[in-house]
């Protein structure tokens, strides 16, 4: 293979109905050849008809060398990639695909590894399952679905727990919020050694990030393909009651009002300099609280624990702040 | 329970240096006089430094091909000490300066047929730092030969292209496509590539940050702010193209996965053209720049690089702008390009970009001959002069030998600043996987070695606004349409994505002047 024009050429070999929704694809070199090796949570660029591509990660146990296997829910509301997946691929097309690149891998010095999936973010975290089974890596995998209709390999699951009893778990919570698994039970306490992984939709990835802001750094995984942007133009801020710890005062933010300009007419001067979200002066710590955080400077630890009042918004009914 | 910030690792977003509490006093200096430390992890750039390492892990210019003569060339770049030289059978070598054997620096050595030989003792070296040559008396040639076979000399691979030097110097097994942007650099049938070089006497990355400061024209390039009438060819208004002091309406948009940003100005020309000009600043130090000299006067779809520019770091508080002009009438439709003036330590672009300024650059000698270069820019002959009409190169160099993030206090108009400095960060960090050495490398292998630029001068028709407000809106949707369609277009290649980006300008203009009438 030519170096430097490393895509692959590969051929749609089966597509199967894992779901409702969710298909899989399999695609295998048309010569028969090995493909590019992977590792668990490697991901492919699939280039569709009409010039989108699109990144799908690879669902199948990184030991098989003869094929790269793809779920893809069809999602009515996204970008219009899963449609065109879902439409326009059939059985025997062939098909441009980079190859497997890898952001989201295993660590190799944890001792265990607990995998929470929720949804479509079942893919990467399957070929997990897969990798540290082979490894003799004790795991959970726990997949949260809003009903078994819609929870997808379903069989090759219920064989993972034949092999390893209680390895593969299912929560569904039948469109009913809190139903389903009990997240912040289940990492509250984190066991020695056990890296967490992470994939799901936006909200779902938050609720996991939340409910694990007390793990060791560096022993929490998710998958992360997009570069940070910035949310414009920015919404209102909600109603919220502020508890402020230094000066131990309590205050309501108006609906719509910046946190900002609001603490500056309540006496409380926070050094400001770009008041654009970018430069950190205003950095502000927080706890008990919920925030979109819109700024283009803080890193994803600082997330957990400070905000810019500048450009952040309060989105629970209440949040401490230590002014 | 709350954490309380002195807890929290406070600086791990914005350097290491504590901030700097603000005292809003009148006369109060005393209490903000002691200067905090640089921003090390995005500044320092020797062996073993995380921005140094980054840095390494690309293809970098190191030097002109005309500083390659019958001596050795001694340069320092990341902080090393190396040695360049194009051997008598063409090949370029860049080593290690000191010669592994007893340290004299190999500028001093003779180049050879085939590598160099050190002054010193006679060790010859190859490109790749192969000891070819140890002179042994004679009858101990066995043992000349055992120990050419145990040393090796410091190398990096090296090759030159339209006049530059360009260096890998980064772990062997790692090395990196050299990105061919666009596939050709976009230069059209008739226009060429010009090399230059221009030393700055500070940090390299407030020489980067600069291009991302769009704010800055509007004053230190601005005719009226040059002080008693001492004009020197530092302003826009002085070589024809007023309308670049103004201030541009900007827009900064992260792209390619975080490892670049799309710096995109709408400026009003007339009312009915809008020029939009996208800049790219792609990690760690790289920057595409659309025509310099535009004057609006046509319309204009696409036009592509008129500057191809590395930051180039020397060494901690020194570096240089390394790159190509885009000469020719097919980018340089104005005709203003002066080629006699672009090369070593110079470039036809506004006076004020090097500490040489041009009657004492030229002073019996032409763009071929390499001056001096000042070290201390308050020393210089025409330092009144400077203060007079200052340029690019004494507002950043004059920002201390490496500048104070710590210190400074942004406006919202320096974001395309304070993105790109982020960008570095996660990207030296690794906490953007996509913009990390290894991911970088991925990306260019996957464009074939050709990535795409989202670098374009574009005049739209397009009718101002009935009241200012409306203007406002409009032209900040003609700025992003027009990063959605060089976005959209990045899967293609050549001829087709310039047709694409046409055709959508031209539905752009059609939607604009629809709205315009319906207003």
């Amino acid at each position: 293979m030519d170096e430097l024009d490393a895509s692959l050429a590969l051929q749609i070999r089966q597509i199967r109905l894992e779901a409702t929704g969710i298909h899989s694809f399999e695609l295998r070199a048309p010569d028969h050849e090995h493909l590019p090796a992977f590792t668990a949570g490697a991901h492919i660029d699939v280039h569709l008809p009409g010039g989108l591509v699109r990144q799908y990660s690879l669902c199948n146990d990184p030991a098989e060398s003869h094929r790269y296997v793809i779920g893809v829910l069809k999602d009515l509301n996204g970008r219009g990639g899963s449609l065109r997946v879902h439409e326009a691929l059939k059985v025997g097309d062939t098909v441009k695909v980079s190859r497997p690149r890898n952001q989201f891998e295993l660590q190799p010095q944890q001792t265990s590894a607990l995998l929470i999936a929720g949804g479509i973010g079942i893919t990467p975290l399957k070929s997990m399952a897969h990798s540290l089974l082979q490894a003799g890596t004790p795991f959970e995998l726990h997949y949260c679905a809003r009903s078994c209709e819609v929870a997808a390999f379903t069989e090759e699951l219920v064989e993972l727990n034949r092999r390893v009893p209680g390895s593969a778990r299912w929560h569904f919570d039948n469109g009913v919020v809190g139903a389903g698994l009990d997240l912040a039970a289940l990492l509250a306490v984190q066991p020695a050694g056990t890296h967490l992984y992470f994939c799901g939709p936006p909200g779902f990835m938050k609720a996991c990030a939340q409910a694990a802001a007390h793990w060791q750094p560096g022993t929490v995984h998710s998958e992360h393909f997009q570069a940070p942007t910035r949310a414009e133009p920015l919404a209102p801020t909600t109603g919220a009651t502020l508890k402020l710890s230094k000066s131990e005062r309590e205050l309501v933010l108006p609906e719509g009002s910046n946190l900002l300009d609001f603490l500056d007419q309540h006496g409380i001067h926070v050094p400001t300099s770009c008041v654009s979200g970018l430069c950190g002066t205003c950095k502000t710590g927080y706890a008990d609280g919920e925030v979109e955080h819109n700024d283009f400077i803080l890193d994803d630890a600082e997330k957990n624990h400070c905000l810019t009042p500048c450009v952040s918004r309060i989105l629970s009914r209440s949040i401490t702040l230590h002014l | 329970m709350t954490q309380p910030m002195d807890k929290h690792d406070s600086q791990r977003s914005t350097g290491t240096a504590p901030p700097v509490e603000k005292k809003l006093i009148p006369y109060g200096g005393y209490h903000t006089n002691k200067i905090p430390s640089h921003d090390p992890e995005l500044t320092e750039v020797g062996p073993g430094t995380p921005t140094g390492e980054y840095m390494r892990s690309f293809w970098q210019p190191v030097c002109m091909s005309m500083e390659l003569t019958d001596t050795p060339h001694f340069l320092k770049i990341l902080g090393e000490e190396l040695v360049a030289f194009r051997d008598k059978s063409g090949r370029v070598g860049l080593l290690h300066a000191h010669c592994v054997h007893r340290g004299a620096s190999l500028e001093y050595g003779s180049i050879q047929e085939r590598g160099i030989m050190c002054c010193y003792h006679g060790m010859v070296f190859d490109i790749d730092g192969t000891c070819l040559k140890v002179p042994f008396p004679k009858g101990e040639e066995a043992d000349a030969e055992r120990y050419a076979c145990s040393i090796r000399q410091g190398a990096y691979k090296a090759f030159e292209r339209n006049g530059l030097v360009f260096a890998y110097m980064g772990p062997p097994e790692k090395e990196p496509p050299f990105p061919e942007w666009e596939g050709n650099f976009t230069v059209l049938p008739g226009d060429e590539l010009v090399p230059y070089s221009n030393f700055q006497h500070c940090n390299w990355l407030q020489v980067q940050d600069n291009a991302a400061d769009n704010f800055h024209t509007a004053t230190l390039h601005s005719a009226k702010n040059v002080v008693n009438g001492q004009f020197q060819g530092t302003t826009f208004d002085e070589v024809g193209a007023p309308s670049m002091e103004v201030a541009p309406d900007m827009q900064f948009v992260p792209v390619q996965g975080g490892r670049s940003l799309a710096c995109a100005g709408a400026r009003r020309v007339s009312d009915d053209r809008l020029f939009i000009r996208v800049q790219h600043q792609v990690l760690p130090n790289l920057s595409l720049h659309a025509y310099t000299s535009e004057d609006g006067s046509a319309q204009k779809h696409f036009s592509r690089f008129h500057i191809v520019r590395w930051t180039v770091p020397v060494d901690d508080v020194n570096s240089k702008m390394i790159g190509w002009r885009v000469m020719g009438p097919g980018i340089d439709t104005r005709g203003v390009g002066i080629r006699e003036l672009v090369g070593y330590e110079s470039i036809d672009f506004l006076e004020g970009q090097v500490a040489l300024r041009r009657p004492e650059r030229f002073g019996g000698l032409t763009i071929n001959d390499r001056p001096q270069i000042p070290g201390d820019h308050r020393a210089r002959a025409n330092y009144k002069q400077a203060q007079y009409a200052p340029g690019d190169y004494e507002a950043i160099i004059s920002q201390r030998p490496i500048a104070v993030h710590a210190l400074e206090n942004p406006t919202k108009l320096d974001a395309g600043v304070y993105m790109f400095r982020k960008l570095l960060r996660d990207a030296v960090r690794g906490t953007n996987k996509a913009a990390s050495a290894e991911g970088f490398a991925d990306w260019l292998r996957d464009a074939a070695g050709a990535p795409r630029s989202f670098c374009s001068g574009n005049v739209l028709e397009i009718p101002v606004g009935a009241r200012v407000e409306d203007e406002i809106v409009r032209r900040r949707h003609v700025t992003k349409a027009v990063v959605t369609m060089l976005a959209e277009s990045e899967h293609l290649k050549g001829a087709e994505r310039e047709q694409f980006v046409k055709t959508r300008m031209l539905a752009l203009e059609a939607e604009m002047k629809a709205s315009a009438a319906t207003a």
